[in-house]
């Protein structure tokens, strides 16, 4: 049994190497030196001249707005969110598993189409407006509520369902308890509930914060071009054949991810509720 | 765990097995939506090729993709700047005239042979070369770029006619409020702001960046976009935008299929296209990695026929490089078919033969020279 599971892994593990960490050394040899579409290797040389490039205004920016968008994002799902999952978590129903559903019923259709047809419910004169004669949103279009909503909207299921599950695995014995030695509801769920379910809440906030932080398309689409994000820049970069600015930013971006990660990991040390 | 092997195998098999088709390929690099998917079928019942289409939406995508030699592309439709660059760098190969007969009997259009003088002249300026484009490309669609405006605003339409690039760049002065929208392409911004202030949009120079940037800053854009910014215009969302002439006609085809009349789309939204216009041409080009040189040639051969040329018009809103394709696109000013008399229309308004103006390709810039000019728009976005 032990033998054919390790054979089985194989595939996986030449599949991380090949498209995962061999692209990664190599964007890191890419960031440092003058390799390019053009340059050989014989001709490699190290170089830091295009790090320039994090002195710019335009970037730094970037990296502001990436920074404060996804803490904002994961802040907002997580206040949002954590009601959420504790109504599924507290529901008397038998089937939940049809709640869920419904909560990453959005995540059925395609991530582009949802934001563009956000962005168009957004704008002035819209598709409610043609059909009703009125629209709900007012003209948001390019705004960074506009953007805000839309990073709440497409990330809140990845903070929903591992606080749910971090819930679902508390016993019922200890609430139980915490009540019949004299706590109130409120202080059972703050001193008891809250903290055991902790470990979703770090684990939601990663898969939120993440995508976020390194994401462009939805920023792009729904600012209509007026917000940057960190992303659009390395997207540019790479358009444009500049492989070395590009990941050059793309390394720092991942030094904020991991660092994040760590920061975030210091609270739920086994990584269980990542399963 | 041998059945499992097998049925793995057996499927691999047969999934590989239903992409085979014995006939020779064809590997054609384009745009999407882009060629008429009759004329792929009568080239290849005239030929008995296999014709295999790939798209990419960037002329950026198309070097990349031809540079790393991952699929051996026989067919490639960059635009002007990047013919120049891959030229530059020997990625294409010469034409062989031989292998296409149909080339003397067309003449091309005299806005293509200005582009295609237009490209020598800034190679020559650049490297010193003397390089004749038509020895590597053949025209496919060109096109001018042009300010779609909303018609629903009183007195922008005749502003633009009177005052030009100023009433789309000069927010203080022409319609203050009006929303601005730009392609999301950082040399079309940059290139439009020379325009604007009379220099030749194919100079780079600090200074110049630092009079486009105030230019651009002014204009006070709401809007960074690229297909949205016709969808928005039309549909009331903005007011103007710099975008390809074909980017309008794209939207008027639309809505005529849908019964508008040509008068009523103009009404709601139109295209206003400066004297001094900018212009793009996109070519057909043999990229070195051809597998099927012979094949590539007839493919461009078909597509300097007249009848084949207009009939890929139909589905394309863009010019034709054929002055025989255009006679036959405006004949149909008199069909009784209203699709047809428009289409036939929307060519003698906004592509006609015989307009009087300059049309100024966008060349490569080196490569610095775009980081920079990036660089400076991503600082007039973030403010």
């Amino acid at each position: 049994m032990g033998k054919s599971f390790k054979i089985l892994a194989i595939p996986y593990q030449v599949w991380l190497s090949v498209l995962v960490f061999i692209p990664l050394v190599a964007m890191v040899v890419i960031s440092v030196t003058n390799l390019n579409s053009t340059v050989t290797l014989s001709e490699l040389q190290f170089t830091m001249e295009h790090w320039v490039l994090l002195t710019q205004r335009p970037t730094l920016i970037a990296f502001r707005n990436s920074l404060i968008y996804a803490g904002s994002t994961t802040l907002i799902s997580f206040v949002l969110g954590y009601f959420v999952a504790y109504q599924i978590f507290r529901l008397r129903i038998k089937n939940k598993f049809i709640v869920l559903t419904i909560v990453i019923l959005p995540m059925w259709s395609n991530l582009i189409l949802r934001t563009e047809a956000l962005l168009n419910i957004f704008s002035e004169n819209n598709i409610l407006k043609s059909i009703m004669g009125f629209s709900l949103f007012g003209n948001i279009a390019g705004t960074p509520t506009a953007v805000l909503i839309g990073l709440v909207f497409t990330y809140m299921p990845f903070m929903i369902l591992p606080i749910y599950t971090a819930l679902e695995k508390i016993d019922y014995a200890l609430e139980e308890a915490a009540l019949d030695l004299g706590l109130t509801p409120m202080q059972s769920f703050w001193k008891v509930v809250f903290p055991l379910s902790f470990r979703g809440v770090v684990t939601g906030s990663i898969l939120v914060f993440l995508p976020t932080m390194a994401g462009f398309a939805i920023p792009k689409i729904l600012s209509k071009g007026r917000i940057i994000f960190i992303g659009n820049i390395i997207d540019t970069k790479f358009i444009y054949t500049n492989y070395n600015s590009g990941a050059l930013l793309a390394v720092i971006l991942l030094i904020f991810i991991l660092g994040s990660i760590l920061l975030m990991t210091r609270f739920d040390k086994e990584g269980e509720t990542l399963l | 765990m041998k059945k499992i092997v097998l049925l793995t195998f057996i499927a691999i098999l047969g999934v590989t097995l239903i992409g085979c088709n014995s006939a020779p390929k064809l590997r054609i690099l384009n745009w999407g939506e882009y060629i008429n998917d009759e004329v792929v079928a009568q080239f290849e019942e005239a030929t008995g090729l296999n014709v295999v289409i790939d798209v990419a939406d960037s002329n950026e995508l198309f070097y990349s993709k031809i540079k790393s030699k991952t699929t051996a592309y026989d067919i490639v439709i960059p635009s002007d700047y990047m013919v120049e660059k891959m030229v530059e760098e020997e990625m294409l190969l010469e034409l062989d005239y031989d292998l296409l007969p149909n080339r003397a009997l067309v003449t091309y259009m005299e806005g293509v042979n200005q582009i295609y003088d237009s490209m020598t002249a800034t190679t020559l300026a650049r490297t010193g070369d003397t390089v004749d484009y038509t020895d590597y490309a053949v025209p496919y669609f060109w096109g001018t770029f042009g300010i779609i405006y909303n018609n629903r605003i009183e007195g922008l339409e005749e502003s633009l006619q009177e005052h030009g690039w100023a009433t789309y760049f000069d927010a203080d002065t022409y319609f203050p409020t009006a929303r601005r929208g730009m392609y999301d392409v950082a040399q079309f911004a940059y290139a439009a702001a020379l325009t604007y202030l009379e220099e030749n949009p194919n100079d780079y120079s600090a200074s110049l960046l630092t009079q486009a940037e105030d230019v651009i800053r002014d204009a006070n854009f709401t809007e960074w976009g690229d297909d949205t910014l016709k969808r928005n215009v039309e549909s009331d969302n903005l007011d103007m935008a710099f975008v390809y002439t074909g980017d309008y006609l794209d939207r008027l085809y639309i809505q005529l299929d849908e019964g508008k009349t040509l008068a009523e789309v103009q009404a709601d939204f139109n295209i206003f296209i400066p004297e001094t216009a900018l212009v793009f041409i996109d070519n057909m080009v043999i990229p070195y990695t051809s597998e099927n040189i012979e094949g590539a040639h007839q493919f461009i051969n078909f597509l300097l026929d007249p009848e084949i040329v207009a009939l890929n018009s139909e589905v394309v809103g863009y010019a034709t490089g054929l002055e025989e394709a255009y006679d036959i696109i405006v004949s149909n000013v008199t069909s009784e078919d209203p699709w047809r008399q428009a289409w036939a229309t929307a060519n003698l308004t906004y592509y006609n033969k015989d307009r009087a103006g300059t049309y100024t390709p966008m060349t490569a810039l080196d490569p610095d020279a775009i980081d920079a000019i990036n660089t400076m728009i991503e600082t007039v976005i973030s403010g």
